[in-house]
């Protein structure tokens, strides 16, 4: 048999196959597919402990935090057992509980609650808390507004996640600085003096807060702007503080060159020694609590400042704005131990608990009595962060099913064309602001 | 003079790349060696001169590496086994056995060989979700005993199965031998070959798959190597001096088995005859 | 046709016939079973749901031909098929040529050869989650291998994997390093060659580079044509590698898994993220389709053209 028949049977037998499958899906087709939320059972029967499985996406000594409030859930009742697990693939969460195998409960952040309560991927929380007569009262109100979608509440905030400038004080004295910058313009011209080149333009010390990543989310927030109105309904890049962040990021790359701070970008890993922050090599830092704790646990011995973020020059009733984000974890629908799911959700959210959780992740915690604690007296700056997340100019993204398209496609695209200096400022805010009204008005 | 160039033109050309291929390997090792202030040096080329060798003993406390390589060999030895039964059965029906579907069947391997696998994914994933199986081995493994999605390896046996004169096989008849007899005892030794030529195919694919694993698996305790590794780099504090020791001990066993099988493996394709 | 059928009585050859039908049926069966409930079942439920609305959660409703007509809408599709085309014109050459080239080295007759062999041969063999990792490292603007050796002779080396314009020549290269599952069926073919051919050029005073195009080229050219066909496909369907290097970030998962500027966001890709991030099957079934068309449809243009190029010998 030589190779141009192997051709034509090869063509001949893929209209065998199509043929075959059209018959074969015509009587077997059109599975349904729909993973029926028969959870509400379940639970309390018969003496025996029912089985709750959690899912969290930390893994390591936040994952040993998670585990640690499982193990005194297990061991302060006889009604469930909660099995954890760390998965830290949110894609890998989505699918088990869409194929029926996945957790109780899970984390995810708060920016996904909307299309989660939407795709039908997790449960109203609205008559658990009813039947239970729930205390919410000492939830910061703008977290629990993350866990809603359409009114109706989907997940629980744990924490209040919060950017806040980190500084090198040593870098700062050395370009003749005693103080952080305080607005928009102290910021852009300080992280110029700030930077250190070598004579290949390679860039030694990092002046400006590109690492991570580009921080335009921060910038535009802690300049006081926004993305969305607080109801969703109207994109509002195309305020002073979207476009004044872009350009800071757009004069700061076109100064020091893409490729320079790329390739800083790409040395050492986050939230590790050879971080460039932690290695000195960095002198201005948007960074939330964990950094502080990491580099406690980690006896990092850095003298640093943190300070609220800049805002806005001339507009000193900005000052403290910032944008507060959350965990959450949420009660898969198809649960088949939601009243289990939600009595170990409670005893997690309880104030004790809670502190002990997010003091021993190093964050902030979602409720004003935890935030009491005595444990974050021993916590790195958590007293700065708490004080930083009660300014009245911190804001939050409203939870609308958008989000995610809106963040990862919008945003991400049109902000790396002008970090690439792809597109100037000005066309990026304006390019945003069209796609992004176009996506809520869909 | 130009026995001279010769010999040493090419054997300079295949040290160099070789060289060149072993490279990106070579660093893998040199990092894995590394301590965590050693990672980032610039210096290429650069071997720790004092090689951090508890780097691969910190691997097996930062994840379970054994239990990750059995789970890993369980799937691959299983996989293996599943499609040394079954394909070898097909390839026969397809290439002695004078049958009405003796052609068509054909036909339809080498058209599954175009079906890209994204087709069947989705469907499949939904099946199986259906029939409570997602988290098990049983998606992974269950295809091969039926030689699922495996056209490729049932087409490279069948070729071979070509080449044995038909004359063998209707001798055997004659002589009233049973068509499973003539199969067994005939058939199959004549074609060890392609036989462990596939079956080390069959090993190496299913030993770094990870498209598999990142559907159907989501229990860290089941997660074969691939997706161990992953879920291992998708946390936060990756540690990277560990995760290059991990591969490195992730590569070692198929570079082995490649190593040992080689020979054979080369003449198994030699012979496959994609001519025929 | 069996010796001596022409003796046996029709009834016998009635019956001759039946029975071979049923063992061919038997040795079938599990193959059968397998490409009824693996294949064409999952085949012809994903033509279903590729005109229909459909996310695992929810029931399935029509919608016509809507998932098409996205294909050809979506911008991120179009950027999809561009960075997957780029990856079949030339990694497909780039495979096939460099792993012809070091199967014809790997063919001499050397000391060593099988060391050799096998140095050529393990990366491609390499787990992908280890060669990305390492291609990761390789390639780091900074300190990665290749950047460091360039910096030796003062050279800049580019920003290979966070560069839009780099992300693509980077998988190329390491298409290239991996090519040794390609080499390994060339190696085998060229031991197919009959030496006597070799050996009558000579005679005629043929030199290396003439006897690789007059003698060895025409002679593997059906299996050229083979491997060609197999990475198109292969090709086509590229997924782990940069799936891979476009999750891994330096501060965590990028959900995108786009890598710079959509760079890296290749069809099958897309097809996984709207199945299994965003759950919009109808969308990754249309895609799913529009794939095996065009699979199939470039298989048959290469068919058509082997004609002019592949010669067979002996048939």
């Amino acid at each position: 048999m030589n190779k141009n028949k192997i051709g034509k049977t090869a063509l001949s037998g893929i209209a065998l196959l199509l043929t075959a499958g059209a018959v074969l899906s015509g009587c077997g087709g059109s599975g349904d597919g729909g993973a029926s939320p028969d959870g509400a059972s379940g639970g309390k029967s018969n003496g025996k402990k029912s089985k709750v499985t959690v899912w969290y996406l930390w893994g390591g000594k936040e994952g040993e935090v998670i585990e640690g409030a499982i193990k005194r859930f297990n061991e302060s009742q006889d009604q469930y057992t909660v099995e954890g697990l760390s998965v830290p693939d949110e894609q890998k969460i989505k699918v088990a509980i869409a194929g029926g195998k996945g957790p109780d409960l899970t984390d995810s952040f708060a920016s996904n609650v909307a299309q989660y309560a939407k795709e039908g991927i997790a449960l109203p929380l609205e008559d658990l808390i009813a039947r239970d007569k729930y205390d919410m009262s000492d939830f910061v109100p703008a977290t629990l507004e993350q866990g809603k979608y359409d009114g109706k509440l989907f997940a629980l905030p744990l924490n209040i996640n919060m950017n806040a400038m980190f500084y090198n004080k040593k870098l700062l004295a050395d370009a003749g600085y005693s103080e952080p910058p305080k607005t928009s313009k102290e910021l852009i011209e300080m992280a110029a003096k700030l930077t250190k080149t070598n004579g290949k333009g390679e860039i030694e010390i990092l002046g400006f807060p590109s690492y991570p990543g580009f921080p335009f989310q921060a910038l535009t927030y802690g300049f006081g702007g926004t993305y969305l109105s607080p109801d969703g309904k109207k994109a509002t890049f195309d305020q002073p503080g979207a476009l004044e962040a872009l350009k800071a990021i757009y004069d700061y790359n076109k100064q020091f060159g893409v490729d320079n701070i790329k390739q800083v970008q790409a040395t050492g890993k986050w939230l590790d020694p050879t971080d460039p922050f932690m290695a000195g090599k960095q002198a201005i830092r948007f960074d939330g609590p964990w950094l502080s704790t990491f580099m406690a646990n980690n006896n990092i011995k850095l003298d640093y400042g943190l300070a609220p973020l800049p805002y806005l020059d001339g507009h000193e009733d900005l000052a403290g704005s910032n944008e507060a984000q959350s965990s959450i974890f949420y009660i898969a629908k198809n649960s088949k131990n939601v009243d289990g799911a939600w009595e170990f959700l409670k005893f997690m959210y309880s104030a004790p608990e809670l502190a002990k959780v997010t003091g021993g992740m190093g964050n902030i915690p979602a409720r004003t009595t935890s935030m009491k604690d005595p444990v974050f007296q021993t916590i790195a700056d958590a007293d700065k962060f708490m004080e930083f997340a009660q300014n009245a100019n911190v804001k939050s993204l409203p939870n609308i099913a958008q989000l995610p398209d809106l963040l990862n496609k919008v945003v991400k695209e049109e902000g790396e064309a002008v970090f690439n200096l792809k597109k100037t400022p000005e066309e990026g805010i304006a390019a945003m602001q069209k796609r992004a009204q176009e996506l809520l008005d869909k | 003079m130009t026995m001279v160039t010769r010999k040493i033109v090419p054997y300079t050309l295949l040290v160099l790349l070789s060289l060149v291929f072993a490279a990106p390997l070579l660093w893998l090792l040199s990092t894995s060696l590394k301590s965590k202030d050693q990672l980032f040096v610039t210096k290429p080329l650069y071997f720790p001169s004092a090689p951090r060798w508890q780097n691969y003993a910190d691997v097996f406390q930062t994840i379970d590496f054994v239990r990750l390589s059995a789970n890993t060999l369980l799937v691959t030895l299983l996989t293996v086994a599943g499609l040394l039964i079954s394909a070898p059965l097909v390839a026969y029906a397809t290439s002695h056995i004078e049958w009405r579907g003796k052609k068509p069947l054909f036909a339809v391997v080498l058209a599954t060989l175009l079906l890209p696998y994204q087709v069947t994914m989705v469907p499949l994933y939904i099946v199986w979700s259906k029939l409570g199986a997602i988290g098990t081995y049983v998606p992974l493994v269950l295809p091969a005993f039926l030689s699922a999605g495996a056209g490729y390896y049932v087409f490279l046996m069948r070729q071979f199965f070509m080449t044995i004169p038909n004359s063998l096989v209707q001798a055997a008849r004659i002589d009233g031998a049973s068509e499973f007899r003539i199969y067994a005892q005939i058939m199959l030794p004549l074609c060890k070959p392609v036989i462990a030529t596939v079956g080390v195919l069959v090993f190496l694919s299913t030993w770094s798959d990870f498209l598999g694993p990142l559907l159907y698996l989501n229990d860290e305790s089941t997660y074969t190597l691939s997706l161990g590794l992953y879920a291992f780099m998708q946390t936060h504090y990756v540690e990277w001096e560990q995760l290059m020791a991990a591969s490195a001990m992730f590569t070692v066993p198929i570079i082995v088995l490649f190593f040992l099988a080689q020979k054979q493996f080369i003449e198994g394709i030699a012979l496959t005859g994609i001519k025929g | 046709m069996p010796p001596g059928a022409g003796t046996v009585h029709r009834m016998e050859d009635g019956k001759m016939r039946r029975k071979a039908n049923l063992t061919g049926l038997l040795f079938s069966a599990p193959f059968i079973l397998g490409l009824l409930v693996f294949t064409l079942y999952p085949t012809g439920a994903s033509l279903v749901y590729s005109f229909s609305d459909f996310n695992l959660f929810k029931p399935l409703t029509w919608v016509g031909l809507d998932n098409y007509k996205w294909i050809f809408q979506e911008k991120e599709v179009a950027k999809s098929i561009l960075n997957t085309l780029y990856m079949v014109v030339l990694a497909t050459p780039v495979s096939l040529i460099a792993g012809l080239l070091t199967a014809q080295l790997l063919n001499l007759k050397v000391r060593g050869q099988s060391i050799f062999r096998t140095f050529f041969y393990i990366p491609s063999i390499v787990p992908v989650i280890a060669s990305s990792l390492v291609w990761m490292w390789v390639l780091n603007p900074k300190s990665g291998l290749i950047n460091s050796l360039l910096d030796l002779v003062g050279l800049r080396g580019p920003n290979w994997l966070l560069d839009a314009a780099w992300t693509k020549p980077s998988l190329i290269l390491m298409t290239a390093w991996g090519s040794g599952g390609v080499m390994i069926i060339f190696l085998a073919a060229l031991q197919d060659v009959p030496r006597s051919l070799y050996e009558s050029a000579e005679i005629d005073g043929a030199g290396a580079v003439r006897k690789f195009f007059s003698i060895t080229l025409p002679s593997i050219s059906p299996i050229i044509l083979f491997q060609l066909v197999m990475n198109l496909i292969v090709y086509f369907q590229y997924f782990a590698q940069a799936f891979m290097l476009a999750s891994l970030t330096n501060s965590g998962a990028d959900q995108t898994m786009a890598g710079p500027e959509k760079s890296l966001l290749f069809y099958a890709i897309l097809l996984y993220r709207e199945a299994f991030v965003d759950f919009r099957m109808g969308h990754a079934s249309a895609m799913a389709w529009v794939l095996f068309l065009i699979t199939a449809l470039v298989t048959w243009l290469v068919f058509r053209s082997s004609r002019r190029w592949v010669t067979y010998g002996g048939d």
